[in-house]
């Protein structure tokens, strides 16, 4: 019953409400679109993104994948040191180079953790800091890496499935690229060098089609059911505001002084009766 | 002494469930039994929808569209319900907040691929809105002592189950739910870990929840209403009874070998004690004979309090306290409105910390305008019932002080973990609340004429 009249007030005030529905629409651009006035644009706030993946594996020139006299712990913890070697700046401005991508607009972030605590787990205040200012990067690497393998994962992130795949394609790249240099320059011997192979083509796909439709719905329904929730009592606080005018500006306190025959809006009258039928109960 | 503005009880007692027809309390009902007897969280039906599908959402639709029918399609009532003002102002601010937060923040959550994560949390928390709101608008005055006692029956289940699971390791919440739902439905495999490896931690006794500390947590909220039966019950036999109720919730809530099995259920004592001395004192007796039973047949009952020293309890300790510098980034950087509402994903354990506490959870994601909101969605239930607390109409008074102490039990359990992760207390958070505001509501017979301005109405028939 109460949905039912709530409809009927508003039904009556569907002048106001179609307002609140304008305001409501105009919220809902606005929340994901930023529009520019001079010359007159619309650019999506939210973001369409694609990921891809691909692996490196951390060898010897020989392979050791295939003989089994080789052993393949050494490489596991150098694994782990290129993980995290490659979320440096160091590697980011070689990827990018790779990439042809501007180095300030790729974040990365190394292998996550595994074997601690979970009360370590968590970022601490200055590795949030870090991460808080490179959240706006759009191009976006993660590499894991698991401590009993020579193996490193990478998860790149791109506005476009191909942008996505060359960046990830990138990263074994570079790190080979960085590694020959430091053992030509070291003039390691052959049989003794580490080498990069990528376990295959980086594959990727479009995540997210962008939330625009399902922001603007939300924003839409939450601005005109507020603005409906919100009509009801300011329509009541008009009503009184005339009511009182038209007393000579006098006030009765919850509207129980007031005369529903005087005033016409029925509210006196619907107030004594419940007073009535409270005394009536009693 | 009696309140000065006692409500009317009104003529509701005529038809109120249990001995009613009316659709609405029977949902309700089995809603109710639903949070305390089945994983509600991890049963996901077989059917594909365009919207979120899980079992809580889907059984909250059904109840929703079934008020929306009934509102629009229903004959005239005989009786109007008038509430206190502001009622729902809390939860429509928060869940304003809550959406503001993520259309201010959606280029950053898109950018980091929270959006999915963030619409699914905001579908619950519309759900339990809209639970609110229904149950509120829903249930008369002579329906909340029916409900107490369900609470009560359905608790004791909950506490007897949760006991049983510590002691066999099977989780009869979740394995009946495979069993009953396996046509139409996926259950999750049970949590249940009684004998957990040495670097495992303590073990894992969850109930019908996913979590030891939820189903403590529904468990303490239930436990005010079986205290506050016993301590109203008029004869020795139902008296004991309600106690017996009470001493197996408290059990239940134990069994879970968790500190806040033994805080929020002394944190409920307390504010009974609080609000109602006299009538919480005749119930004494019984608890020390009840405590000198328990620590005589089975000591091992009081593991949880033991916890309080225990090395695992002291990480535990610290992960919290370490939780307060390592957000500061994210606070200073987003105070007013937060991340986004939903945006905390504790499954990326790199990214983010699990909070435990839902305070500093909410903060972190919907600012400190966030907060405030979500701190008066749960003072203002208290707030409203305060006139009918310490009302002696049986209706009303002893109904209203269970639920506004089982609010309390929920805003303790908020700062112990991120209790909105996990459904069950929150829905039951938001049930109790709607009993709070239904407890404050005057009944008038509606007569001819509809009430025009039910504020005034109500102002003027409390005053």
């Amino acid at each position: 019953m109460e949905l039912a009249r709530t409809l009927k007030r508003l039904w009556h005030r569907r002048r106001l409400v179609g307002l609140g529905a304008l305001l409501a629409a105009i919220a809902a651009i606005f929340s994901v679109y930023q529009v520019g006035l001079l010359p007159p644009s619309l650019h999506s706030r939210t973001n369409v993104f694609a990921t891809a993946s691909t692996q490196l594996l951390v060898d010897t020139p020989a392979s050791s994948f295939a003989d089994i006299a080789n052993d393949i712990e050494p490489l596991d913890a150098r694994a782990g040191v290129f993980a995290r070697f490659l979320a440096s700046p160091v590697a980011i401005s070689l990827i990018a180079r790779e990439a042809k991508l501007p180095a300030d607009a790729i974040e990365a972030q190394g292998p996550f953790e595994l074997n601690v605590p979970e009360v370590q787990q968590g970022p601490t205040a200055d590795r949030r800091s870090t991460q808080i200012v490179g959240e706006g990067a759009l191009y976006r690497l993660r590499f894991e890496n698991n401590p009993s393998l020579p193996i490193v994962t990478i998860f790149a992130q791109a506005p476009s499935e191909d942008e996505a795949v060359t960046l990830a394609t990138a990263v074994p790249v570079a790190l080979r690229a960085y590694i020959d240099r430091i053992q030509a320059q070291q003039q390691i011997p052959a049989k003794r060098r580490v080498v990069i192979r990528r376990l295959g083509k980086a594959t990727g796909g479009v995540v997210n089609q962008g939330a625009n439709l399902q922001i603007a719905t939300l924003v839409f329904i939450v601005v005109l059911g507020v603005w409906c929730l919100l009509l009801i009592p300011a329509q009541t606080i008009a009503r009184g505001w005339r009511e009182i005018g038209g007393d000579g500006g006098g006030w009765a306190p919850n509207g129980s002084g007031s005369n529903g025959a005087r005033n016409g809006h029925g509210r006196g009258r619907d107030v004594s009766r419940a007073e009535h039928e409270r005394q009536r109960a009693r | 002494m009696e309140a000065k503005a006692l409500p009317l009880d009104g003529p509701s007692g005529v038809d109120a469930w249990p001995r009613t027809r009316r659709p609405l309390p029977w949902l309700i009902a089995a809603f109710l039994a639903s949070i305390f007897l089945l994983p509600v969280d991890g049963i996901h039906p077989k059917v594909s929808l365009p919207f979120s599908s899980d079992f809580d959402r889907f059984f909250v639709a059904v109840i929703v569209a079934a008020w929306a029918m009934g509102s629009l399609f229903a004959r005239r009532q005989r009786i109007v319900r008038l509430r206190s003002r502001g009622w729902a102002a809390a939860t429509i601010a928060f869940l304003l907040i809550a959406v503001t937060s993520i259309a201010i923040n959606i280029d950053r959550i898109t950018n980091l691929g929270e959006w999915e994560v963030a619409q699914k949390r905001l579908a619950v928390l519309i759900a339990l809105g809209a639970l609110f709101a229904v149950v509120a608008l829903t249930l008369r005055v002579a329906e909340l002592r029916p409900f107490a006692v369900l609470i009560v029956v359905l608790a004791t289940i909950t506490g007897l189950g949760t006991v049983y699971e510590k002691q066999t390791g099977n989780n009869v919440f979740y394995d009946t739910a495979a069993k009953v739902f396996a046509p139409v439905a996926e259950v999750d495999p049970s949590p249940t870990e009684i004998n957990p490896a040495w670097d495992r931690g303590r073990p894992t006794i969850t109930g019908p929840t996913r979590h030891g500390l939820s189903v403590t947590s529904i468990l303490s909220m239930a436990l005010p209403f079986a205290l506050v039966l016993a301590a109203t019950a008029t004869r020795t036999r139902r008296r004991l009874l309600w106690i017996a109720a009470a001493c197996i919730i408290v059990t239940g809530a134990l069994a879970t070998q968790r500190k806040s099995g033994a805080v929020i259920p002394a944190f409920v004592l307390l504010t009974l004690f609080a609000l109602r001395p006299r009538q919480l004192l005749r119930l004494a007796p019984y608890g020390v004979i009840a405590l000198a039973l328990a620590l005589a047949v089975a000591p091992g009952v009081f593991s949880s309090v033991q916890e309080f020293g225990h090395a695992d309890s002291r990480t535990s300790t610290a992960g919290r306290t370490t939780d307060y510098p390592a957000i500061v980034p994210d606070l200073l950087s987003h105070p007013l409105l937060g991340r986004g509402y939903g945006t905390l994903d504790s499954e990326r354990a790199d990214t983010y910390r699990v909070l435990d506490n839902e305070y500093l959870g909410e903060v972190f994601q919907v600012g400190g305008l966030g907060l405030l909101a979500f701190l008066a969605m749960i003072v203002t239930p208290l707030f409203v019932v305060r006139s009918v607390l310490q009302s002696d109409s049986p209706m009303r008074g002893p109904p209203a002080l269970a639920a506004a102490a089982g609010c309390l039990a929920f805003g303790v359990a908020c700062g112990l973990y991120d209790i909105l992760s996990f459904p069950q207390a929150p829905y039951l958070f938001l049930i109790m609340a709607a009993m709070c505001v239904c407890a404050a509501s005057v009944e008038v017979p509606a007569g001819e004429t509809v009430v025009e301005d039910p504020r005034a109405a109500y102002a003027a028939a409390t005053s």
